[in-house]
């Protein structure tokens, strides 16, 4: 914030060759991405959601998710049949295109240099990022993509100075589980179908970052092993409070009707590795091949003046 | 000219492997290599539009959802005695997708007349490497060969087929290339799918409720209207274009003032999507009967190994 900056803008999809995705593996703007995300997972090592307070930058954000939670409740599904997803998301994504910029304004005014960032349109360059955290309108689906948003939702503001270190572990406990919970609402509400499905082959059907970030929080814990999310009574126990047994909870709840193994090998695969260090790390170097360079995903990426990256 | 007549040997091999196949084990990589050599002299003799007759059961996606796909058999009738026609997407996705599409292959291989095997966009090198079946054969067998033996195969299996020359079956949909049966004839189809042309976009396409072609939000083929379905269905006298390809909540939708119908026969799809399963049984006098199904009740544990992925070692 020291230097004058140029105008934001709206963020554009700018890698559409594997060769430029090369060269963004290779760029300080990935660093600075992966640097957040393990930054996040850092913050969070070894505790579960309620070790930790809120904080007031925290409070703003999530007054956000709490909205658009709102708005889904004042937008139910269409009663019309549908094809699979329900059509109705496609308004509830356009209100959050429309209105979705006045939520951020507000946020931005609880800052003193608030009104410059106003003034320069800032709104617009991080509601593009937030828009696009909740699915695809026109196909009516959800992905790792999606997700990837929401983080460099948080990403913008933090470089913007309206998130800030002492708010990392607040950030996951708090934003990202209102984040977490706003898309299980809306992705049963909707139906939105997994973007890019590697059925069972993948991770899970919608989401990546809350195992990473879930792991993290169960490091050196007493009594839960990889192997713990075999025993139901303790992913139910602790479902509210660690991620990763949050999404396998809802995984085993969702897929009912499967034996785990053949439904998640991935997740039953990973249950035999030893501890929770090495989940971790392992999810990190697994976040970057299949997320972080994959073509189908991050040339769906939106890079503007913050999270900038321009191919030679 | 017809391909190699099955010897009394072939014959009580395959029934072998089919019982095997339909207990759920899978064959061997050697036999899954003399399957698909006699698989290929077997299609490499078959139409891009690949004439079938009535009665026929047609039906769309399976990925993998083995017990599913036997549960389907329960329903419609067992080979032979009733016919199939299943238009693409044997693989990917679910667990078991080397033994539906071993299974599938054998029985096209024992009962060539009596079943029809169309290709879906997933029957692709490039596809399975992504969406699993590549990940499973190296699980199941240790090696890409099995990978490899399908995939080569796959090149070789029909892009279409004609019930009765009434009903048109393949897995996307149309081409704004393609006007006429006799353009899709003249395709050279033993290719890996390319990434656009005619030959994509009939494995790739999909329905809309906007008029005339748009582009898909799915990166590959088109979207056609109404008015491409009429006029494709007029110039070719075809009553009706049956296509897979889009999961279904009811395991088969109309659209287009019925002149498509959409078919989807892996219930549950992924575990998780709640849909039932759909197949078309077309009788004697092409009167169509609609049949949905749910997923097949489980007994029993897999038997799932463990192992730990490279990115944990």
């Amino acid at each position: 914030m020291d230097n004058p900056r140029p105008t934001f803008g709206v963020p554009q999809k700018t890698i559409t060759t594997e060769q430029q995705l090369a060269q963004f593996q290779a760029s300080d703007c990935k660093r600075n991405l992966l640097g957040f995300i393990l930054s996040l997972q850092d913050g969070v090592q070894g505790k579960g959601r309620s070790r930790t307070q809120c904080t007031a930058n925290c409070t703003y954000i999530i007054a956000i998710t709490d909205a658009i939670s709102k708005w889904v409740d004042q937008t139910p599904p269409l009663e019309s049949p549908q094809r699979y997803g329900n059509k109705a998301f496609t308004t509830l994504q356009q209100r959050i295109v429309d209105s979705g910029r006045e939520l951020i304004r507000t946020l931005l005014l609880t800052k003193p240099f608030g009104q410059e960032l106003v003034d320069s349109h800032a709104d617009l360059e991080i509601n593009t990022y937030l828009s696009q955290s909740f699915g695809d309108p026109i196909r009516i689906d959800y992905g790792t993509g999606h997700e990837l948003n929401f983080i460099s939702f948080l990403l913008v503001l933090f470089c913007l100075g309206y998130l800030e270190d002492t708010d990392r572990a607040a950030m996951i406990h708090h934003i990202f589980w209102s984040y977490i919970t706003l898309m299980r609402k809306i992705q049963t509400t909707y139906r939105l179908e997994p973007a890019g499905s590697h059925g069972v082959w993948g991770l899970d059907d919608y989401h990546f970052l809350p195992f990473l970030f879930g792991a993290s929080e169960l490091i050196g814990h007493d009594n839960y092993t990889p192997n713990s999310i075999h025993d139901d009574f303790a992913v139910q126990r602790e479902a509210n409070e660690y991620l990763y047994f949050h999404c396998i909870d809802f995984i085993k709840k969702v897929k009912s009707s499967g034996h785990f193994g053949e439904h998640s090998p991935m997740l039953n695969d990973i249950s035999g590795v030893p501890n929770w260090g090495k989940v971790s790390t392992g999810l990190i170097k697994m976040y970057q091949a299949e997320v972080l360079n994959k073509l189908p995903v991050m040339k769906h990426f939106l890079f503007g003046t913050v999270i900038a990256f321009t191919p030679s | 000219m017809s391909a190699t007549i099955l010897s009394l040997s072939d014959v009580e091999l395959l029934d072998r492997q089919i019982t095997q196949l339909m207990d759920g084990k899978y064959i061997s990589e050697a036999e899954v290599k003399t399957l698909c050599e006699k698989a290929r002299e077997i299609l490499s003799e078959e139409n891009n539009v690949q004439p079938v007759k009535v009665p026929v059961t047609i039906c769309g996606d399976i990925h993998g959802q083995f017990h599913d796909l036997i549960e389907l058999f329960r329903i419609g009738g067992y080979l032979p005695d009733t016919n199939y026609l299943f238009t693409g997407d044997y693989v990917d996705r679910g667990y078991y997708s080397v033994e539906c599409v071993s299974l599938l292959v054998s029985l096209k291989v024992r009962y060539r007349d009596r079943i029809t095997i169309t290709r879906g966009n997933h029957e692709s090198r490039q596809i399975t490497q992504v969406y699993g079946f590549y990940d499973e054969c190296m699980r199941k067998y240790n090696s890409a060969n099995v990978w490899k033996y399908f995939t080569d195969l796959f090149d070789y299996l029909p892009l279409t087929a004609l019930v009765e020359n009434q009903i048109f079956c393949l897995h996307g949909g149309l081409s704004p290339s393609l006007d006429t049966l006799d353009h899709i004839r003249q395709l050279d189809r033993i290719q890996e799918v390319p990434h656009e042309g005619a030959m994509c976009d009939l494995l790739w396409s999909d329905p809309d409720e906007k008029p005339g072609w748009g582009i898909s939000p799915r990166g590959a083929g088109f979207t056609f209207g109404q008015d491409n379905s009429e006029q494709f269905n007029h110039t070719n006298n075809l009553k009706l274009i049956a296509r897979a390809h889009q999961l279904v909540m009811e395991g088969y939708s109309w659209c287009h003032d019925r002149n498509v119908v959409t078919i989807f026969s892996a219930p549950n799809y992924c575990y998780r999507c709640g849909n039932q399963a759909g197949i078309i049984e077309v009788d004697e006098n092409l009167n169509q009967n609609f049949i949905q199904f749910d997923p097949a009740p489980r007994r029993g544990e897999p038997n799932i190994a463990q192992r730990t992925p490279d990115y944990f070692l």
